[in-house]
């Protein structure tokens, strides 16, 4: 029996002398494959990818009387790519992103480089497993406790008036939101940086060094570069998280000036502006891909070399 | 052979751009002990996944106890496989690696435990079944992979170069077990390996393969010292080819002329001269003299240059460049190699007895 | 020498950075469940005296059981069927090669990059077209689609040590495609598993946006605090917040028992 029946999963090109590694048994129906990725295709299918395709096409559509009518209107990309509010939360969305992702860069990287090639093995392995544990639990609760502690009856307050201090109001600006957005992204910068740290070759390390170079120049020179694509992994994942972040600014800076996402809610919540936020909302998808790819351009560059 | 119990018939198995068997015919009769050898590359493993069926041939047929094995998968064929990495279950206790096929036959828990259990007895395993295969170590492992293969009593047994993992001792030991194995259970054994002394030791016959086709098929001792073609005589044993042509050829002999000169070869039949003709001196089978030493002129000669010796347990075996930077290999055992003060750099004079020579039926 | 104290000192910078680090990230933690013990309405300092006021108030809050029962039911509906789906995804990934193989893994990858505010609108506007708005079930659906990509990465990561050779040996010993899977695959990959369930429930527990968007007048936990936080300062935030700090950091604690988050040249999963 042939390998191209119907339905042929095909078997990939195997070196010589190796068995093939994904024999496929002779007269297998198809039905194991088609009975797994089915459900699988199915469930992404109707709950990510069609609300996602559906987003976009109702950018078209009308609101008519607090109801969402099929339509083909440009009106609203023309109202949204054309309101001032919507330039500003851009640019203000951009920068801070933008921000938050240096400073997450410039922070996580020590440490990521202390925890990788510093610590004994254990203590690395149980940092990393700490680090873990705040990505995955306890974000919008950790924002809320900043504000607690930041806001102007808080204690950081009360502290620095005890030394004499008067309250400074660190929250509602930039500081407290960069706080927020760091909260946010730091623990999967360091992680992802972390790891590409520890899987450098030891022996390039050691050949640099044996060159005589000090150690801030081995780490520029060597060290840097050969983590390049995580470094660069790192930036868009946390311009990503920063970019589309919600509770941050709606906590730290009370929503003023608005990011991206507050803008999508707010639209959504006052009067139902369905398509609208859509357009906010795709337009903020097109802004995410360019940075992706920007990202993948740097890293292929990187490589050529 | 009438009724063999495995028949591939005009075989074939393509991959995506490799054509890594490339029709086979092979009858294995059963209860046969039969090995499978070649370089890496040559199809013999892919050849026993074939018969395994973990692939279907592109073309030809396979044939396992009169039955064809044509659409027939791999779990519903009875041809239990040893692999090369032993591929035992971690998750499984030594007992429950055992018993697994009977689990895929459904037999019962308790048939399925005693027949196992009988089986680690068997191999010499008795008190180990509780324990996890990562506690065992590399001749323990090994016999689980055994026992678990044979456990359903099939008629057959794959092994894929199964003792290659093990070091040398216990590779001796388990080849003895493997050959009592045989001799005790009777059934057929079709064993793939790149290691002659393992055929030549445990096979019946063994099979060469060499780019996906098969070479030759005999006996070891015929394949030995009666090598069918070229490829065939520099893969096994140590032989020393002499190609040239036809020179003069005689009832019983024929003399071929090569860049070393003309040499009486034995030969069943007459020769065209000028035919291309190549034979083979088996390298236990030359005879060394020293430079300046008296020789018998009736006797093939070639002149050479010791280039080098190298230790083979109590046999050394001596490089020798001859003329045209070619090399002979000659196997001698040590103290020969003393008294004949053989160091690198030393002319010596090679001979052998004519009748010890072999006409390869394959010259080309 | 100047060279050995210059050393020290980059040394002990460097720790007290990575101390830092973790004072950032652990402090917030803290201040919460410290001041859920808080007398004081407002928590700031001094302490106002230990009590456990708040933390009997949330017990008698309707909504908050409620919020409490739903994440719970959709926590464990997205563990289970993540894991379902996530497995499935891994296992056809390694098993076959095929054309649009990377699409279909996509597929299962990226939800977690989609903002969560883009796909909650998006969620919201369509499943509610559908007719699906409203119910939790509709919640977990979601949940689902985003928790698979983690479920199949931990899962893809194993099955990547189960070498060619243990699934054939089943087949070559009489098992069928179908109990291979089941009897070698999922035996094998059991640890991997048992960690995506955990990691999963973990991510629907904390989830909060696509919960808000989707879920109508079925709120989950953190949306429950989310509409608490919008309003006036409450204590009782604190006690809340107390509780699924514990069950979050206990679930994603479980799951690294099971699949050991390991830095270095090879990161390897615990032994079964």
């Amino acid at each position: 029996m042939a390998d191209n029946a119907t339905y042929s999963p095909e078997v990939t090109f195997i070196p010589a002398g190796t068995p093939p590694h994904r024999a496929r048994t002779s007269a297998a129906p198809a039905v194991l494959p088609l009975a797994l990725g089915v459900p699988v295709v199915a469930w992404q299918a109707l709950f990510f990818a069609a609300p996602l395709v559906f987003l976009i096409v109702i950018t078209f559509w009308q609101v008519k009387s607090f109801r969402l009518e099929p339509a083909f209107v440009l009106d609203n990309w023309s109202r949204i790519l054309g309101s001032g509010t919507f330039h500003s939360a851009l640019i203000h969305t951009l920068v801070v992103a933008s921000t938050t992702t240096v400073l997450a860069l410039l922070l996580a990287f020590p440490a990521a480089y202390t925890i990788a090639l510093r610590l004994p093995i254990r203590l690395r392995d149980l940092a990393v497993a700490m680090l873990v544990v705040p990505v995955f639990s306890s974000y919008m609760l950790r924002i809320y406790a900043w504000q607690i502690v930041l806001s102007p009856e808080g204690m950081t307050n009360s502290a620095l008036q005890w030394l004499g201090v008067g309250p400074l109001p660190l929250l509602g600006g930039g500081f407290s939101l960069q706080i927020g957005l760091l909260t946010l992204t730091l623990p999967i910068a360091v992680l992802i940086i972390t790891f590409a740290l520890s899987g450098v070759d030891p022996t390039l390390i050691e050949a640099a060094e044996n060159m005589g170079y000090r150690r801030s120049r081995v780490i520029a020179h060597v060290l840097v570069p050969s983590v390049r694509p995580a470094l660069t992994l790192a930036a868009t994942t946390t311009f990503l998280l920063a970019f589309g972040d919600y509770v941050s600014p709606l906590f730290m800076t009370g929503s003023r000036p608005p990011t991206l996402s507050i803008l999508i809610v707010d639209t959504v919540k006052s009067g139902s502006q369905w398509p609208r936020a859509s357009v906010i909302g795709v337009a903020m998808l097109v802004v995410l891909a360019g940075v992706f790819g920007l990202g993948r351009w740097f890293v292929s560059r990187g490589m050529k070399r | 052979m009438s009724d063999p119990f495995v028949s591939l018939q005009a075989v074939e198995k393509r991959f995506a751009g490799h054509h890594a068997v490339r029709g086979i015919n092979l009858d294995i009769a059963a209860g046969e002990f039969i090995a499978i050898m070649g370089p890496s590359g040559c199809g013999k493993s892919t050849t026993l996944r074939l018969i395994a069926g973990l692939d279907e041939p592109t073309a030809g047929e396979i044939r396992i106890g009169g039955q064809s094995m044509k659409g027939i998968p791999a779990y519903q064929r009875d041809t239990p496989m040893v692999w090369q990495s032993l591929a035992l279950f971690p998750f499984l206790s030594v007992a429950d690696n055992v018993a697994f096929p009977l689990r895929m036959k459904k037999i019962g828990a308790d048939s399925r435990r005693k027949r196992a259990l009988e089986w680690l007895d068997r191999m010499g395993l008795a008190g180990m079944a509780e324990r996890q295969v990562s506690q065992l170590s590399g001749g323990q492992r090994q016999r689980v992979a055994i026992a678990r293969a044979l456990v359903t009593e099939p008629s057959i047994l794959l092994l894929d170069e199964p003792l290659s993992a093990l070091d040398a001792h216990l590779r001796t030991r388990m080849q003895t077990e493997l050959a009592r194995l045989h001799r005790e259970l009777r059934i057929t054994f079709v064993y793939v390996t790149h290691a002659q002394s393992e055929a030549f030791a445990l096979a019946d016959r063994i099979v060469i393969m060499g780019d996906g086709v098969i070479q030759q098929v005999g006996k070891p001792q015929d394949v030995y010292r009666e090598p069918v073609n070229a490829f065939v005589a520099n893969f096994i044993g140590m032989n020393n080819l002499v190609s040239g042509q036809v020179l003069s050829s005689g009832a019983d002999y024929v003399e071929v002329l090569s860049s070393h000169g003309a040499f009486k070869v034995p030969t069943a039949q007459p020769l065209q001269t000028g035919a291309p003709a190549s034979f083979v001196v088996a390298g236990d089978r030359v005879s060394l003299t020293a430079e300046g030493t008296a020789t018998d002129p009736h006797l093939p000669r070639i002149d050479g240059t010791v280039l080098g010796l190298e230790f083979v347990g109590s046999t050394q075996t001596v490089f020798v460049e001859v003329a045209g930077a070619s090399e002979f290999r000659v196997q001698k055992q040590q103290h020969e190699i003393e008294s004949l003060g053989l160091v690198p750099g030393r002319r010596v004079s090679l001979s052998w007895d004519p009748r010890h020579a072999w006409l390869l039926p394959q010259a080309a | 020498m100047k060279r050995d104290s210059l050393t020290r000192l980059s040394r002990t910078l460097q720790y007290t950075w990575v101390l830092a680090l973790f004072v950032f990230i652990a402090a917030p933690m803290l201040v919460i469940i410290v001041f859920s013990f808080d007398a004081n309405r407002f928590p700031t300092i001094p302490w106002g005296g230990f009590s456990l006021e708040w933390h009997r108030a949330i017990f008698n809050d309707e909504m908050v059981i409620d919020a409490f029962v739903n994440s719970a039911v959709v926590g464990l509906g997205t563990a289970v069927f993540s894991t379902l789906l996530g497995f499935a995804a891994a296992y056809i990934d390694y098993r076959w090669r095929f054309r649009g193989q990377s699409s279909f893994v996509l597929l299962v990858a990226i939800p977690p990059a989609v903002p969560a505010t883009i796909l909650g609108m998006a969620m919201l506007a369509f499943l509610s077209r559908v007719g699906l708005f409203g119910r939790t079930e509709t919640i977990m659906a979601c949940h689902v689609a985003i928790a698979a990509s983690f479920a199949m990465a931990i899962i893809r990561l194993r099955l990547g040590e189960l070498g060619a050779d243990l699934e054939q040996a089943a087949w070559n010993l009489g098992a069928s495609p179908f109990t291979a899977l089941m009897r070698v695959v999922v035996p094998f990959c059991k640890p991997a598993l048992i960690a995506s369930f955990f990691l999963s429930a973990a991510v629907s527990f904390d989830e909060f946006m696509i919960a808000w968007f989707v879920g109508g007048v079925h709120e989950t936990l953190p949306v429950r605090i989310l509409n608490l936080l919008q309003g006036q300062v409450n204590p009782k935030i604190n006690a809340i917040g107390t509780v699924v700090l514990v069950i979050s950091i206990t679930l994603v604690l479980v799951a690294q028992r099971f699949v050991g988050v390991k830095a270095g040249r090879t990161a390897a999963t615990e032994p079964p």
